[in-house]
């Protein structure tokens, strides 16, 4: 990219020939707050349902030792609604990745207002997100996706991706085939299964193929994801307003946007 | 003796943002919208399907008195015309009237919150794209 110093051509083309972007965060006092939260909320749920913890720092790790699979998107839906009410959340989330998506994105943002919160149980098949483009279910392509694990993932506990390569040669294929385990079984073994240390943040294009299966590692996953788009580019079902919030919305627009030209009606 | 408690909802019978939304399903969103913010949902009115008509908001004006303020099932039901928007917005405004808009989860208190809306408007009207996708 022309005008890039050699630092941003490094990560942008990285980004580019990967589809991804794994990152050190540097600002570890909030993502550790941000752990803290999470934690919080689940002791208080553990509590309300009457269920002794002793406090560790592995407790989400092991949240499957108290958790039933019955009661798993409870405890999820707790956690998101708690933390999303936070008005801090959503800024300390994209301050977390901020550097490195305003060099993929851009710096005029528009944000999804509510984080997802994804817990994957060990030997759990009933919340797997299994391969999918969001794209294909009215998602932007314009759409960044910043995916934050609160605990290291790797194999199974993870998410796979397909490369831009592969997923352009499969994607022309998918007329061929009638059902996602038929696009599955076709594309495995070209799957990169993504390791990230708790520390790391990951940033990825949801244009491609990407998802997850059975967690059978033996420890739980809980990892955030949230979408970053640049604010003028297209959207598509997930509209301004009600799914994407402007954050960063610089003097400039708003000037631009309250200009009365002579002829206006 | 005139009731003011409470909120009137506002639903739409022309496509929202080019989708058409049944009533109930508008309705529905409204009744959820106003228990989370522990706010008194009235009755709605409902918009007819006019073209660049306001029938029911201009009902609203002539009854400011009768409620709080309006929980309008979205901010894309308001006038497209910014100048019109702009003026039914402030009046309601300057009447200390609340204007909630429920999908989008954004509260009007004041006329500097108009900005927050008329933002969300200029992005979305500078972005649009229609497309599908190819395999």
């Amino acid at each position: 990219m022309k005008f890039n110093n050699k630092i941003e051509n490094k990560i942008q083309n990285k980004f580019l020939k990967n589809g991804y972007y794994i990152f050190d965060i540097k600002k570890k006092k909030k993502l550790n707050y941000i752990k803290k939260e999470v934690t919080k909320y689940t002791l208080e749920w553990l509590q309300k349902k009457k269920i002794k913890v002793k406090l560790n720092s592995k407790i989400l790790d092991n949240v499957h030792k108290f958790v039933q699979i019955s009661e798993l998107n409870d405890l999820r839906i707790y956690i998101y609604n708690k933390i999303n009410q936070k008005k801090y959340f959503q800024k300390l989330y994209y301050e977390l990745g901020k550097e490195y998506i305003n060099i993929i994105c851009g710096n005029e943002l528009a944000m999804q207002k509510k984080c997802n919160l994804s817990i994957q149980l060990p030997k759990d098949n009933s919340s797997l997100l299994p391969l999918h483009s969001d794209v294909w279910s009215g998602d932007s392509e314009f759409e960044l996706v910043f995916w934050l694990p609160l605990v290291d993932v790797y194999r199974t506990k993870s998410m796979f991706i397909l490369s831009p390569k592969e997923n352009e040669k499969y994607f022309k294929k998918i007329k061929k085939l009638n059902s996602i385990d038929e696009v599955y079984n076709k594309v495995k073994k070209k799957l990169k299964w993504l390791k990230l240390d708790y520390g790391q943040g990951l940033l990825f294009t949801q244009n491609l193929m990407h998802g997850n299966i059975e967690n059978k590692e033996s420890s739980t996953r809980f990892s955030f994801n949230c979408r970053f788009k640049a604010i003028f580019s297209p959207y598509r079902d997930k509209k301004i307003g009600s799914f994407f919030n402007p954050i960063t919305i610089k003097p400039i627009t708003i000037i631009g946007m309250n200009y009365n030209f002579l002829d206006d009606k | 003796m005139i009731n003011k408690i409470g909120f009137r909802g506002y639903v739409s019978s022309s496509p929202i943002d080019g989708s058409v939304i049944p009533q109930s399903l508008q309705n529905l969103k409204i009744r959820d919208y106003a228990k989370s913010k522990n706010i008194t949902f009235k009755l709605s009115i409902t918009e007819y399907n006019f073209k660049k008509k306001y029938f029911a908001l201009n009902s609203l004006k002539k009854q400011i008195n009768t409620f709080e303020g309006i929980i309008f099932f979205s901010i894309y039901q308001l006038p497209i015309n910014k100048k019109i928007r702009i003026i039914y917005l402030k009046f309601f405004l300057t009447k200390n009237k609340h204007l909630y808009f429920a999908l989008e989860d954004i509260v009007l208190k004041k006329i500097k919150d108009i900005e927050d809306i008329e933002i969300i408007y200029f992005i979305s009207e500078n972005s649009k794209k229609n497309y599908k996708l190819k395999i």
